[in-house]
Parts: structure tokens; C-alpha cells; sequence
């Protein structure tokens, strides 16, 4: 099995505190914990908190690589012609770079959104067997909704309604076949011939190129919307989808009081602080 | 064009709009769309809601065909002095002589009530292998209760506590087999024995007359009382069959948002009001 094992994740420094819980959620939960990188793709961080994201290193002997995507030409280039929004921002495309941004050496990449809690040893998932394909993920249980919109006919769409469609919060990646689709050349292709405009940002674009060309997970490797029902079937990847999240009180959903130890009481409380000063910053009009 | 999927449907007039949903799940998740031919069997239909099932014929290619049993002497002659079921109307005996109703070139039929939402290509169950037996079902997770009753003392002659008894809901029919069991010749015997009565109606008969004889298939083909939380499974059809249905508005059901697109909004809001519009003729003593 490759070694070590590779794990990717994107953010900026307004979600430091999730990238922090993914990691230590990966190395608590994880029996080779000196053998992940975690390849973390940022824009710049405040110093107290890439100082917090370190702590991974203190505490399991992992090895963070950071990787600022925005100092890469392609990214760039790329980026010009994406969407983005407040909830979307330019950083989540790093995922379609990932054969571009990280070193040679890298031959599988896991790579997982931030609003994501491991709670297996992540080499089951990182060992597994990609039967050739390019990527492995689960299926996206909201995909009708989320390709064809009201009435499952209103968008304009190139997907069909039956075509199986995955969710990217999870994807593992073979980086030879990933490299081999070429996806900053679709992105330019797709803002072309004017496909772009109908798609649903990042993983819209990966479910056209890999469509009918990845492998299906299990459920539990992305168990999205968590809720409390699902506590006790062994969920191995829980995905905070949905409005509820647990880096907020009384959240109710799935692993909801875990979910603050992992991050840590400490980092949980600083990180509210932040999110109540950002929103209190917002009612009396002032930017960020 | 390739082999055609035979559907059976079977509802009133006033369950045009679910009839509706679930013919257009069906459409939407198969990817062999004009193959599909539904055989539909009412009691006559009013023309803005037959108008509207055709909708199915022009969205997919696909094939409806009418049964009008009111005038059906063979159905008629069957229903004489049988009992009547106020919520399920004795509309639901055509499930037992399906063979008898159905075109004779017809081999395997596939039978679904029309409070589910099919999530996976249906053709799939059209090709199962159905090992010999006569039908394939799934597991009734309420058998207890729908075979013995309260405290589980009734019925202790016709069903044991530790049988399989499988839901009715969705059947895979092998014609030949299921012609052979004589349902409408076993039905008529156990009403004159009085036991018809005191059972749950046509879904007993068949446990009574397939016992041991039927294909379990895996519980995701009849999701019977689907929670949100069971989403994440990719159950391929969800069977509303608890107190909340998602034609009702705010249910709480799985996959409720996903149902009203498959509705389609226009169907949704159309067939509520006729709902209001009915319960208050009944509140005010006009009938249905």
C-alpha cells in the first residue's frame, strides 16, 4: 500500500478551526498517525491560528504541507473563469489542481471538505481498491434536486435524471488518472461552449468528467446530513451538510458533543468568538 | 427499443396525483424510458387528471394503458359480496388477478402501490432472476402486528410469530406462476371460510397462498416508512406507509422535497386543494 498516506484539504483562514478538527479527528481515529501528510491548501492564515494547525504535528506526529494555491499560475488562470460566493469561495477549486498543486511523489490523494469528522482509521478508505477507476466517492442521495432543480426539469442541464451522480465532500484520488482528465483544460472547454453557466460549481464540473468513470463507496464513507439515528451504524466519514453544524451549540445533529472534543473545548470556544465577533461586525455594518 | 418493463398500477380517481409521482419517479430514474409500458387500473379517471398521466407519455416515451374496471365483468363478478375496505377500496383485489386483467403476451409484471417513490432504474427488477419462484418482495418490517394483532393473539391458526411475511407494496410477478396459485379460486375459498375477514385483506392472501415461495429482495426495493435519516442509504424505492405521506404539506418524510419535485409543484398544490375541497364536503356532511 502507497505510504505515506495523503490527505488534502482546502480552506481559508475563516475555517481553520474545521481544518483543525478534520486532521485531529483523521489522527485520533487513525492507527498510523506518523505516516499522514496533510497537504493543507490555504491562502494566508492569522498567526495564532496556523500555530493551533501545528499542534497536529506536536500532538500525533503527523506532517502538515501547506501549499498556496494562489502563487500557482494554473490556479489562477483557472479560477478567472469560476463563480464564487461567500459559501463558495475561489479556494475550493484547489480540488480540481490537486494533480498540479502537490509534489510529484504523490501518486492517491484523499482528499475531504472541512466540514467533515473521521471517525475510522482513514487507511481503510485510503487502502481500498479503486478497480482502475480515476475516483471513488458516494453517491449523492439529494441528486436529482441538485442537477435538473424545482420540478426536477427546471434547469437546464447536461445530466439526466438517472445518471448517477456523486457527493465531493469525499474523494479519493488516483492522480494518474486524475491528471490524465485534464480538468483546468474541461474548465475552459465547459466556459467555452457556455456548459459552465449550467453547473453547480465544483462538483458539478467533476461529475461531467468523470461521469459513469467512478467508483461507488459505501454510505458510510460520506454520511451526509448526520443525524442521531445514524450514531450507532458505524459511520466512518460524517459530512455536516445541511443547515445544522456542530461547530455551533445545541446543534442536534449526529456526534454533535464528539464533535467538540475533537476540536478541542479551547479551539471551539475561540472559534465561536470569532464566528459571534464576525457576526456582530456584520449587524453594525463593518466588512468581514 | 428493447424488451418492454410491464408496470401495474392500481388507484382511484382520487389518487390520481400519487399515481402521478410515482409513474414519474419511475420515468426519471430509468434509463430505458420508452420501454416502459403502465398498465393502469381504476375506475375511470375525470379528464383534467387522465390529461395530466399522459404528461408521462409525452415526458418519456413511455406507454400508458387504461383499465376501466367498473366495466370489467371478470372483476366484477370476483368483487360480488366480497368485503369492503374503505381506506384501501376493493379496487386493491385487481393485485390478485393481475393475470387475468393483464394482455396475454405479458411474462413478468411488475406491481407497485402508489404512495412510493422509485429512486433506482426499475428495469432492474424487470431482468432479476427470480430463481423459480412466482414472485420477489421485501421482508415486511410490520409482519407481526399485520399477521397476529394485538398482543399477538389473533390469527394463531393461519400465521406463526417467526414465519417471513413479505409487503405487498411492490411485487415482482412471474405470470405463469403466479396464474398458477388460482388467487381469485383461494380468495373466494377463504371468504366463504370467514377468514378473509379477519385478516389484512389481499396482502394476507398472498403471504397466505406464496408462504415460503417467495424471492426476498434486499429492503432498499420497499423502503417501508421512510425516515430522513434513512436517505443516506440510496433506498432505490420509498414506500410512505405511516401516518405522514409527503403529498401532505411540512411531512417530514424521506426525501419530502424530492417527492413535491416529482410531483411537480403544479400537481402538488392542485391535488391539496382538491384534498381541502373533499375534507370539508365530508365535514359538511356531503360525502367524498
Amino acid at each position: 500500500m502507497p505510504r505515506p498516506i495523503h490527505v488534502a484539504l482546502n480552506f481559508n483562514d475563516r475555517y481553520w478551526a474545521l481544518a483543525y478538527t478534520v486532521m485531529r479527528s483523521i489522527c485520533l481515529s487513525s492507527r498510523l498517525r506518523g505516516e499522514i501528510v496533510f497537504h493543507l491548501c490555504h491562502g494566508a492564515l492569522s498567526a495564532d491560528h496556523a500555530q493551533t494547525l501545528d499542534t497536529i504535528t506536536s500532538e500525533f506526529g503527523a506532517t502538515l504541507a501547506h501549499h498556496d494555491p494562489e502563487a500557482n499560475p494554473e490556479f489562477l488562470d483557472v479560477v478567472a473563469h469560476l463563480p464564487e460566493t461567500d459559501r463558495f469561495p475561489r479556494i475550493v477549486y484547489t480540488r480540481l489542481l490537486l494533480d498540479r498543486l502537490l509534489p510529484p511523489e504523490v501518486s492517491r490523494i484523499l482528499y475531504l471538505d472541512c466540514d467533515t469528522m473521521v471517525r475510522r482509521p482513514i487507511e481503510e478508505l485510503f487502502d481500498l481498491d479503486m478497480q482502475g477507476f480515476p475516483v471513488a466517492a458516494v453517491a449523492d442521495p439529494y441528486h436529482d434536486g441538485i442537477k435538473l432543480g424545482r420540478d426536477i426539469r427546471s434547469k437546464e442541464s447536461p445530466f439526466d435524471s438517472a445518471a448517477p451522480y456523486f457527493n465531493s465532500g469525499v474523494l479519493l484520488i488516483d492522480r494518474a488518472g486524475f491528471a490524465a482528465a485534464d480538468l483546468p483544460g474541461k474548465v475552459k472547454q465547459f466556459a467555452q461552449t457556455g456548459v459552465l453557466e449550467k453547473l453547480y460549481f465544483d462538483q458539478d464540473i467533476l461529475n461531467l468528467v468523470f461521469a459513469e468513470n467512478w467508483l461507488e463507496l459505501p454510505w458510510r464513507f460520506n454520511l451526509m446530513l448526520p443525524r442521531k439515528a445514524h450514531e450507532g451504524l458505524g459511520p466512518a466519514i460524517i459530512h455536516y451538510t445541511g443547515h445544522r453544524r456542530p461547530w455551533w451549540p445545541y446543534s442536534g445533529v449526529a456526534f454533535s458533543r464528539t464533535y467538540r472534543h475533537v476540536m478541542t473545548n479551547d479551539v471551539f470556544n475561540r472559534q465561536l468568538r470569532e464566528r459571534v465577533g464576525r457576526m456582530a461586525g456584520r449587524l453594525i455594518g463593518r466588512k468581514g | 427499443m428493447g424488451d418492454p418493463v410491464h408496470i401495474a398500477l392500481t388507484f382511484d380517481d382520487g389518487f390520481w396525483a400519487p399515481a402521478y409521482a410515482t409513474m414519474r419517479s419511475i420515468g426519471l430514474s430509468s434509463r430505458r424510458r420508452d420501454d416502459l409500458v403502465f398498465h393502469l387500473f381504476h375506475r375511470g379517471l375525470s379528464a383534467p387528471h387522465r390529461k395530466q398521466l399522459d404528461e408521462i407519455r409525452h415526458e418519456f416515451g413511455s406507454t400508458l394503458i387504461d383499465y376501466d374496471l367498473s366495466a370489467n365483468a371478470a372483476f366484477n363478478s370476483f368483487l360480488a359480496g366480497m368485503s369492503y375496505h374503505k381506506a384501501l377500496t376493493n379496487l386493491v383485489y385487481a393485485r390478485l388477478m393481475l393475470h387475468e386483467l393483464l394482455p396475454p403476451e405479458i411474462s413478468r409484471v411488475l406491481y407497485l402501490d402508489c404512495d412510493m417513490l422509485v429512486r433506482s432504474p426499475i428495469e432492474q427488477l424487470a431482468e432479476l432472476d427470480l430463481q423459480g419462484k412466482p414472485i420477489a418482495a421485501v421482508l415486511d418490517p410490520h409482519r407481526h402486528r399485520a399477521m397476529l394483532g394485538r398482543d399477538f393473539k389473533r390469527n394463531t391458526d393461519l400465521f406463526e410469530f417467526n414465519q417471513s411475511y413479505f409487503n405487498a407494496g411492490l411485487l415482482v410477478i412471474d405470470r405463469a406462476a403466479f396464474a398458477a396459485a388460482n388467487l381469485p379460486g383461494r380468495t373466494r375459498a377463504y371468504h366463504e371460510a370467514g377468514v378473509l375477514e379477519r385478516v389484512q385483506y389481499d396482502q394476507a392472501v398472498l403471504n397466505l397462498v406464496f408462504k415460503d415461495n417467495w424471492l426476498p429482495l434486499d429492503f432498499r426495493w420497499n423502503l417501508i416508512n421512510p425516515q430522513p435519516a434513512h436517505e443516506n442509504f440510496e433506498p432505490h424505492v420509498v414506500h410512505y406507509t405511516g401516518p405522514h405521506k409527503p403529498w401532505q404539506l411540512l411531512s417530514r418524510v424521506a426525501f419530502a422535497q424530492a417527492y413535491r419535485h416529482t410531483m411537480t409543484n403544479d400537481v402538488f398544490y392542485a391535488f391539496w386543494r382538491e384534498q381541502q375541497v373533499r375534507r370539508v364536503r365530508r365535514v359538511v356532511g356531503l360525502g367524498r
